[in-house]
């Protein structure tokens, strides 16, 4: 192959590299913008399925789930308005806007049904420690002392001896705090490998087992939050913030 | 050819002529002839008249036989044409029959009154075989649950089923009964529909012979429809089983599921198979056969509704609708309520759709309304939605609350439609004064203008409507492999870096022998070139070099620099090394050589040149083999 050519194909691999984050980025940011037009004119069908694709295009986005939660609200369907604006707030849990939407989306599917949960549980101190920060401040928090820490380690390497005690208890410090934030994203991810999920529609008969002709347990209503602890096919077994579990349709549920 | 073609034309509108105007004819057909015991078979019973009453219809005596289903029809011929007009009435009365014994039966006849006068068919004997042993059932191409077998056209199952259809038959297959099985299907009331037009569709069991259990084991998904249940008729909470031909084949048959869906978005849906188990079991309750049963997957096309909506149309609704409004009064005191009732009724989806919006009226608080569907689940989804207003005066005067417009797709129109309420007067009576009316829980609006209590309803807070998406590339990294990558490659790097630069240590530290070895080899070049330098005849050159190479290699040998030494310095160091008198004064007269050539280089010769590069040699050897046996003595 000829210098010329070597040369050619490294500048469209360049280009390529450099214009295809470019050019999802124009699409997301066009169905972004459908999808406001579409809410602002009425359509909220229309704003939904434009939101609906990015969210397919697993977009990270509290906007997204935010306006998403506005519009499934106007439609009336507050299980997935709930569920919408609870992604917004696992993404930003200092999101003022998504918290006061949501408590306003769940006052209302109270006076539709309210689930009361008897003996319900608090959530454990580890789990509202590990919860406090977002998964974005997390990983950041980690990620920025983490490399600190590294980056001091190289420094030192290169420093002459007299000065190098200062540089390696600042690396220590560093790396204690990477410790610290590390645990809590461990923890973080310990904890989503059992997720919680919200119920969707107005009203889900919880099953006994992962069957329609099971008996129904006990009904719960939409915007309730519940863990997913199994699946099974179709249905997946759901537990309560007070202890009790059942079966209900996975579409029922919104993953958060 | 073509005259040919003309002579049957006109004679067959003779034919059709002279039938016009005949007596009216009674008669009676047997679909096929033998037929098997068990095995249902079509009768047709037919009459033409001209335009003449029928009256008094009594059907055959139906002995040996037992009637599965049975339907009337009637159909009108008309032809108008310059010598008058011609109108000819057909009744046909079609039965499914089923043979109970072996044998020559026979069907006695029927009877009618036409006109005063009573007509009779003839009396029909069938020949009743062994069941598989009587002739195939002639095959229909049918679409499922569409018309009875053996008598094209007739469709009594699934009235608003029938419509052309154009594909060609496929191949006949002959309906043994062994073919019978038992089966599930889904029959959908259509395969197009306008997106948020209702579709019945009913899952349906055919079994062989009566069962014991019955379970779903996986109901159908309906992903991108609204689903609405529809009623399933039911015998004393089980199934409704009846008998029913399919094919020419008696099956038991009952309905399972039905589903009102209506379509979300344009596309093509599929909806999923229901899946059933069915058992018998024996008198001890053990299951002695049981059958796993699959409907096949149905599709369903939705298209977008026609352009040309009305402005602030619901595209939920669709289908037929009526509005009415009504207050429980027309005449109120301030302080006073009244109750407004809004009531849409109608076929669609009335969960989904929105009810018009309540207007803004001077001088009234209005209350949230209570919202009720009244919802019918027969064949189709359909009943009333009902917002109920509190409608509170402030101040005393003649209201005009106006008419309320709702708007939708007639889907048997194909056409946008608009229903609206009249205008309803309201009058109120008594001193303005500020109202206490009911505790609301969510009062929809009252005019800010009017001075009182200005409550809004819960509502959340507005859209963002950014330019671009913004990312959250932190929750993006959370959930991505790269995150490991973070954590592993700064650790994995400084390990590198430090076995790298353990490495180059290694590599860069010079031992004794490679530091001999460098000067070995740096001697030996030098005294190559000096070599070179001779033979080519330039002396002092050659003689500058034997100098260099012996002032760096007992540098080397020395530790420090020798060029700076006296002679007597020389002396003393090269001593140090051990080599001896004879060694040390050698050397010394070497470089005394170098040193005249340097300064008189008139005075070597080239034999004295070649004899100081031997001479040079022979001293490098010497102090090296020092060296060696200093190093192996140690």
């Amino acid at each position: 192959m000829s210098l010329r050519r070597v040369a050619s194909a490294t500048v469209l691999c360049a280009t390529l590299a450099a214009f295809a984050p470019t050019a999802r980025a124009d699409f997301l940011d066009q169905a972004w913008k459908r999808g406001n037009e579409a809410h602002l004119r009425g359509d909220y069908a229309g704003a939904v399925a434009a939101y609906e694709q990015l969210d397919k295009q697993r977009v990270v986005s509290a906007d997204l789930y935010y306006n998403l939660g506005v519009t499934y609200f106007r439609q009336g369907h507050l299980g997935h308005a709930i569920w919408a604006f609870e992604r917004a707030l696992v993404v930003a849990p200092d999101d003022e806007d998504a918290r006061f939407n949501m408590l306003q989306a769940r006052k209302l599917a109270d006076q539709r049904a309210h689930d009361k949960l008897e003996g319900a549980e608090r959530e454990a101190l580890w789990t509202r420690l590990v919860t406090f920060f977002s998964p974005s401040t997390e990983v950041w928090l980690f990620c920025g002392l983490y490399l600190g820490c590294f980056a001091l380690l190289f420094v030192r390497r290169r420093m002459a001896e007299d000065s190098r005690l200062a540089v390696t208890t600042a690396a220590a410090v560093l790396g204690s705090a990477a410790l610290l934030a590390g645990a809590l994203l461990l923890g973080r991810m310990n904890l989503d490998r059992i997720p919680y999920a919200v119920v969707l529609p107005d009203t889900v008969a919880v099953k006994e087992g992962a069957d329609t002709n099971f008996r129904t347990s006990f009904e719960v209503h939409g915007g309730l939050r519940v863990r997913v602890l199994d699946r099974d096919q179709d249905w997946v077994r759901v537990r309560l913030a007070n202890g009790l579990e059942g079966f209900v349709r996975t579409e029922d549920l919104g993953l958060l | 050819m073509r005259a040919l073609t003309c002579l049957v034309a006109t004679g067959t509108l003779l034919v059709a002529a002279t039938a016009w105007g005949q007596a009216p004819s009674f008669t009676a057909r047997l679909g096929r002839n033998p037929v098997g015991v068990g095995e249902a078979f079509p009768f047709e019973i037919n009459l033409s008249v001209d335009n003449a009453p029928m009256e008094d219809y009594r059907p055959p005596d139906f002995r040996g036989f037992r009637i599965v289903a049975q339907q009337p029809s009637q159909s009108t011929q008309i032809q108008m044409g310059g010598g008058g007009g011609f109108m000819r009435q057909t009744y046909t009365w079609h039965y499914q029959l089923v043979a109970l014994q072996k044998g020559k039966l026979t069907i006695a006849p029927a009877s009618v009154r036409v006109d005063g006068r009573e007509l009779r068919t003839e009396k029909v004997t069938v020949t009743v075989v062994d069941s598989g042993q009587a002739q195939p059932a002639p095959q229909q191409r049918q679409q499922p649950g569409r018309g009875i077998p053996g008598f094209p056209g007739a469709n009594f199952f699934f009235p608003d089923l029938v419509e052309p259809d154009p594909e060609p038959a496929p191949a006949p297959e002959p309906a043994k009964p062994a073919g019978r099985r038992n089966f599930l299907r889904a029959v959908p009331s259509k395969t197009k529909a306008f997106a948020g037009e209702q579709i019945a569709v009913e899952w349906q069991m055919y079994l062989t012979e009566r069962q014991n259990n019955y379970a779903p084991t996986k109901e159908p998904r309906t992903d991108g429809f609204w689903a609405e249940e529809l009623e399933v008729p039911q015998n004393r909470g089980g199934l409704s089983l009846s008998e029913q031909v399919l094919e020419g084949r008696v099956y038991l048959f009952a309905p399972l599921m039905r589903k009102a869906l209506f379509g979300l978005h344009p596309g093509k849906y599929t909806i999923t198979s229901l899946e059933a188990d069915i058992s018998r079991v024996d008198f001890f309750g053990a299951t002695v056969k049981s059958e796993h049963l699959k409907a096949d997957p149905v599709t369903i096309e939705i298209v977008p509704l026609p352009a040309g909506a009305p402005a602030g149309f619901d595209p939920s609704a669709v289908g037929r609708f009526s509005i009415a409004a009504e207050v429980d009064r027309n005449q109120v005191q301030v302080g006073d309520a009244i109750t407004l009732k809004l009531r849409l009724d109608g076929q669609g989806n009335l969960r989904k759709i929105g009810l018009p919006a309540m207007p803004r009226l001077d001088g009234w608080k209005i209350y949230e309304p209570k919202l009720n569907v009244q919802m019918n689940r027969g064949d189709v989804i359909g009943g009333s939605k009902t917002a109920e207003y509190l409608l509170l005066p402030e101040r005393p005067g003649q209201t005009t609350l106006p008419a309320f417009s709702f708007s939708y797709f007639d889907t048997q129109k194909a056409a946008y439609a608009t229903v609206k309420t009249e205008p309803l007067q309201l009058t109120v009576t008594g001193e303005a004064a500020p109202a206490q009316g009911p505790r609301a829980t969510a009062p929809v609006a009252t005019p800010a203008s009017s001075g009182s209590e200005n409550l809004l309803a819960l509502d959340v807070r507005p859209l963002r409507s950014r330019p671009s998406l913004r990312r959250d590339l932190g929750s993006a990294l959370y959930h991505s492999p790269a995150l490991l990558g973070v954590a592993i490659a700064p650790p994995l790097l400084l390990g590198l870096l430090s076995l790298l630069g353990l490495a180059r240590a290694r590599l860069g530290q010079e031992t004794e022998g490679k530091r001999r070895r460098k000067l070995r080899r740096s001697a030996n070049r030098r005294l190559r070139t000096a070599t070179a330098h001779l033979r080519e005849g330039r002396l002092a050159p050659s003689l500058g070099e034997i100098e260099r190479v012996l002032t760096e290699f007992l540098t080397g040998k020395v530790g420090r620099a020798v060029t700076g030494m006296s002679r007597e310095e020389l002396r003393a160091a090269l001593g140090r090394l051990g080599g001896g008198a004879d060694l040390t004064e050698s050397t010394v007269s070497a470089l005394d050589t170098c040193d005249r050539a340097r300064f008189a280089p008139g005075s070597i010769n080239p034999e004295e040149a070649s004899r100081a590069i031997d001479h040079a040699g022979e001293i490098i050897e010497a102090f090296e083999k020092l060296q060696s046996n200093a190093g192996g003595a140690a």
